[in-house]
């Protein structure tokens, strides 16, 4: 069922230079060519009555209810499959019309349901709105005969209902999971009266290969297809438009409320960014920010080993204040820092590193990138120019071939996936680099005409064959490379790929991608008209990671592939706001908009604004905390939303700098991982409890909503305030738009954005400024940002982590589509029934050699730990190689990856880690402690919690 | 850390540029701290340092202060 709020035009929009004017009941209208006459005439604000066709999805034609009368034409053309035509005359009403229309009526009523009183989808029915629309008042069939009144409902899916005896078969919803999703999950199965929807092969929606995207439940125009929310809470009352806290494509929704309490998210139709489409999680996963588990209290302790206390804010804030004072006056200056987050909106994440430079006076403030795409900053400002992918999504529609590189889209970026499949439908060439077999290599209608299945830790030595034969068969963009790059860094380049050592032929034997496949690669991107390169964690997470992304720019730059639309390099961003955490200095070398501390401009101009001198000197990176922590120098951290305990690697390391500090403030929504090992915890927001806004992967800016107060009594940047306040440094906000206010004052690519721009404009892609003043879409167009694009030399190092007779596999990581990262939003959601465990994917030769079958305990060594994880034996991974996600945290995934991390940036190499598999029948000795632990830390929040209420 | 720099930067063609490259991000992005200890562990000889890393640590710390951008040249 649609929004509560959205008008539905009937047919998708068309975009063309030319119009086509035609008259509507003597009305006339011009609208691009190609469009509909539906269309037309709703722009009109004449509607056709409809049940089969809706703007998301294209024409069909089914349901006859649209039938019009055209001056010329024969018969009753549907008007939502005919296209307008100059001087065309339309005639939408009159008797002959609408007798049809009532008889097509009638005939839909005879094997419907009466029950609108009891149905969920009443006052927001379709069919019952048609049944109006047409002046129904009699059924003269009657209803005794055959018909689908007691079709078994379908309850498998925990989100939604399929009911087949509302269902009138329009197929919107087997058209929306072709068009909008690519999933093809859907059918008609049988003919006539028979017709009914089927998932798969008639098996229940559970069972059959839907992703729960909800674009069926969208679609439907009865309630066939309901959300279970909705049938348990009733219609929504209002909606406010926010943007999704999980990936980073930051779909826009529409939160549809009664009073504060949301009855279900609806897909924005209008989000820049999805279209109005949107995943499992977006759409489904909210449950976490009303769950049990949220902890609304603050709280204090003084020894990780003491149980909590619940206090008041202000007991709670003068004691963090107070702990990191004493801090600073024992440890020295250097000794706190604080660290961001995704789940931290722009302006929440620009506060927390204004506290720590202004108010803590060090420059020890990171944020989650540093674990994901922080190389993609250093290789992208160093070769173009700016840190930040070149294009928007909708790009991706105009390329002719896209190189897909170490990411997996359809799990980790599946609305943005959706679309790209939509274009490999239309016929673009796909090659993809990875070591897994990922679903997008081979899904309904699509095959990747080359997957390059390479070793884990090798991308630069791939990188470096595909780059030589485009030197050397003569497929550089000469043309492109003179007038946009430096011809001298360009030339040393050349030679260097050149080189023997770079062939394919010489790196097949440390890649193992045969030679033939990456000739063929290479001269299917660099002759496409439009080549477009996507990548993601699985370029970033290596000791090499920087070194890769200078690579990927180098080969776009020779291939012409960018400053257009349909090429260019497009990080995918993992996170709602990693990309904005970068933008809003939440860096120890940077300030907002990529600037470093050392600039004497740039930091007299913050001085200027925040009133207080600041320090030139980097300040340390969440891998160097660690260190400091066990050197006794850094002892107080302040976290906002970031569960390094979890997600940074080698836990056990980490957990040791932890136990070292004497201070750790945590503020968060559940006792996580890092919770567990803090002195003060302050109760933050979910997304729906925020104000602000998110930039996603597109560099796209949009607006955060409020749906609900926030549960602990305080916004996230109001706690940050509070604490400022009381370590000394003022602080005197009153609304998250004064903060983006001081961001575009001091930010030359945030110039032009504010609150009132971003509601006037729905979305900003920044630079926004006055060379942009509404923002650009894509970048580099004519000129680098750095003006000419730079080649960097990027030698072939292979990793640190070596495999050898003890660790003879290598360890790979990544999610998966249900859960989401640390798992501390999905875990606490209805996804648990897709995924409830990590499990360790190993090749069927690997198992065998070990006696590992399906299901079994298997014990995961590296150099760093080990744990123990359940089997799952599958030719997705190669020989050799072994992967798991790390979406909980008694997993202890990251008690096996190590330190290793890119030169640049210190990334971790998550990518790469040696390890051994061995059968096993109990935990590790790690999962055991953990557990202990863990249960500990739990009893000391109910302990809390009961000494609150007596 | 410091020889996975040096790594990186080897394969400039003038060794000059390298060990400016070298040094110029480590000055960008390591704190004081950081260089300081890594001075101390030249000056004792203790430290598992490549040539070309240890050329470029040793002009930083010929060099008074002195903070560069963040760009490799």
């Amino acid at each position: 069922m649609q929004s509560i709020v959205e008008q539905d035009l009937g047919t998708p929009a068309r975009s063309s230079a030319k119009t086509v004017t035609l008259n509507i009941d003597g009305q006339e209208v011009s609208v691009p060519e190609g469009t509909s006459v539906m269309r037309a005439a709703a722009l009109l604000g004449s509607k056709i009555p409809k049940l089969c066709a809706t703007d998301q999805l294209e024409a069909f034609g089914s349901c006859r209810l649209c039938l019009v009368q055209i001056e010329g034409v024969k018969g009753l053309p549907a008007s939502c499959t005919t296209p307008v035509a100059e001087g065309m005359k339309v005639t939408t009403q009159n008797k002959q019309l609408a007798d049809v229309r009532r008889g097509v009526m009638e005939l839909y009523i005879s094997d419907h349901p009466l029950d609108c009183l009891t149905c969920p989808a009443n006052g927001h029915c379709e069919l019952q709105d048609m049944a109006g629309v047409v002046g129904l008042r009699e059924v003269r069939y009657g209803y005794e005969g055959a018909n689908h009144l007691v079709a078994e409902k379908d309850e498998s899916n925990p989100y939604f209902t399929f009911d087949p005896s509302k269902c009138i078969v329009c197929s919107r919803c087997v058209r929306a999971c072709d068009e909008q999703q690519g999933t093809l999950a859907l059918t008609i199965q049988d003919r006539g009266f028979d017709s009914k929807v089927s998932p798969s092969q008639n098996v229940s929606f559970m069972d059959s290969e839907c992703v729960s995207c909800g674009a069926c439940v969208q679609a439907c125009p009865t309630a066939t297809l309901s959300e279970k929310s909705l049938i348990d809470k009733g219609q929504a009352e209002h909606s406010v438009t926010t943007t999704c806290a999980y990936c980073g494509v930051g779909c826009s929704f529409r939160a549809e409320m009664k009073g504060e309490e949301v009855v279900r998210m609806v897909p924005n139709k209008d989000g820049h960014a999805n279209h109005g489409h949107s995943c499992v999680k977006g759409r489904f996963a909210i449950g976490y920010a009303t769950h049990s588990d949220r902890i609304t209290k603050p709280m204090i302790r003084g020894k990780i080993t003491d149980p909590w206390k619940e206090v008041s804010w202000e007991e709670a804030i003068a004691y963090a204040a107070s702990e990191l004072k004493r801090i600073q006056e024992k440890y020295g200056r250097d000794s706190i820092g604080g660290i961001t987050s995704s789940r931290c909106t722009n302006e929440e994440t620009y506060l927390v590193q204004k506290l720590v430079r202004a108010g803590f006076g060090n420059n020890n403030v990171d944020t989650c990138a540093r674990v994901c795409h922080s190389p993609t900053g250093y290789g992208l400002k160093n070769t173009l120019g700016e840190s930040a992918g070149t294009q928007s999504f909708d790009s991706v529609m105009k390329a002719d071939v896209i190189f897909v590189i170490g990411a997996n889209p359809t799990d980790g970026h599946p609305v943005f996936a959706s679309q790209m499949k939509r274009r490999l439908r239309q016929g673009a060439g796909l090659i993809v680099a990875d070591p897994r077999r990922i679903d997008l290599v081979r899904t309904p209608h699509i095959a990747a005409n080359q997957h390059l299945k390479l070793r884990p830790g090798t991308n630069v030595a791939l990188i470096n064959s595909l780059a030589h034969v485009v030197v050397t068969e003569g497929l550089v963009k000469e043309e492109f490379v003179r007038e946009r790059c430096e011809i001298d860094s360009f030339n040393r380049w050349r030679d260097f790929v050149a080189q023997e050592k770079n062939s394919p032929e010489t790196m097949e034997a440390v890649t193992g991608v045969p030679a033939a496949d990456v000739r063929a690669a290479a001269r299917l991107y660099a002759t496409a008209k439009n080549g477009a390169i996507y990548y993601g964690l699985g370029v970033t997470e290596h000791s090499q990671g920087s070194t890769m992304v200078m690579g990927i720019a180098n080969l776009a730059m020779a291939t012409g592939n960018i400053g257009r639309e349909g090429v260019g390099v497009n990080p995918l961003r993992g996170q709602n706001n990693v990309q904005g955490s970068c933008d809003m200095g939440s860096f120890p070398h940077e300030f907002p908009g990529y600037r470093h501390v050392s600039d004497d401009g740039v930091r007299k101009l913050f001085e200027g604004e925040w009133g207080v001198g600041l320090q030139n000197e980097p300040g340390l990176r969440i891998p160097n905390m660690f260190e400091a922590a066990l050197d006794g120098d850094f002892k107080g951290l302040y976290i906002e939303g970031e569960d390094i305990a979890q997600s940074d690697p080698n836990t056990q390391h980490v957990t040791a700098a932890l136990t070292s500090m004497e201070c750790i403030i945590v503020q968060d929504l559940f006792l996580n991982e890092s919770a567990k090992f803090a002195h003060v915890f302050l109760p933050g927001s979910s997304f729906l409890e925020k104000d602000g806004t998110f930039t996603n992967a597109e560099r796209r800016i949009s607006r955060v909503r409020k749906v609900m107060k926030p549960k602990a009594g305080y916004a996230d940047w109001e706690i940050t305030q509070l604490l400022s306040n009381a370590v000394g440094y003022p602080m005197t906000y009153t609304h998250p738009s004064e903060i983006m206010d001081e961001i575009a004052r001091l930010t030359p690519t945030f110039t032009g954005v504010s609150f009132e721009r971003l509601d006037e404009l729905g979305s900003i892609q920044w630079p926004c400024n006055a060379g942009h003043p509404e923002g650009t879409p894509t970048m580099h167009i004519g000129e680098f940002v750095r003006g000419k694009g730079r080649f960097l030399l990027t030698e072939y190092v292979p990793t640190h982590e070596k495999v050898n007779a003890r660790f003879p596999l290598i360890l790979t990581t990544g999610r998966i589509l249900s859960q989401y990262n640390v798992g501390a939003q999905t875990r606490r959601t209805e996804n648990n029934v897709w995924h409830d465990e990590d499990r360790l994917e190993i090749h069927p030769h690997d198992a065998e050699e070990r006696g590992i079958a399906e299901g079994d305990w298997v014990g995961i060594a590296s150099r760093a730990g080990d744990t123990v994880l359940r089997a799952r034996v599958t030719e997705r991974v190669q020989p050799g190689v072994v992967y798991t996600t790390f979406h909980f945290p008694e997993s202890g995934a990251n008690v096996i990856t190590t330190d290793n991390s890119d030169w640049a940036t210190n990334c971790p190499e998550y990518k790469v880690t040696a390890v051994q598999a061995t059968r096993v029948s109990q935990p590790s000795e790690w999962q055991k402690r953990f557990r202990e632990f863990t249960v500990a830390q739990e009893n000391f929040v109910k302990r809390a919690n009961a000494d609150a209420a007596k | 850390m410091a020889n996975d720099i040096g790594n990186f930067f080897r394969s400039q063609p003038d060794r000059e540029d390298a060990i400016a490259g070298i040094s110029n991000h480590i000055k960008s992005y390591w704190t004081r701290r950081m260089r300081d200890k890594l001075f101390a562990q030249i000056k004792e000889d203790s430290s598992p340092l490549d040539e070309l890393p240890r050329e470029a640590i040793l002009r930083l710390m010929a060099k008074p202060g002195g903070i560069g951008g963040n760009e490799p040249t």
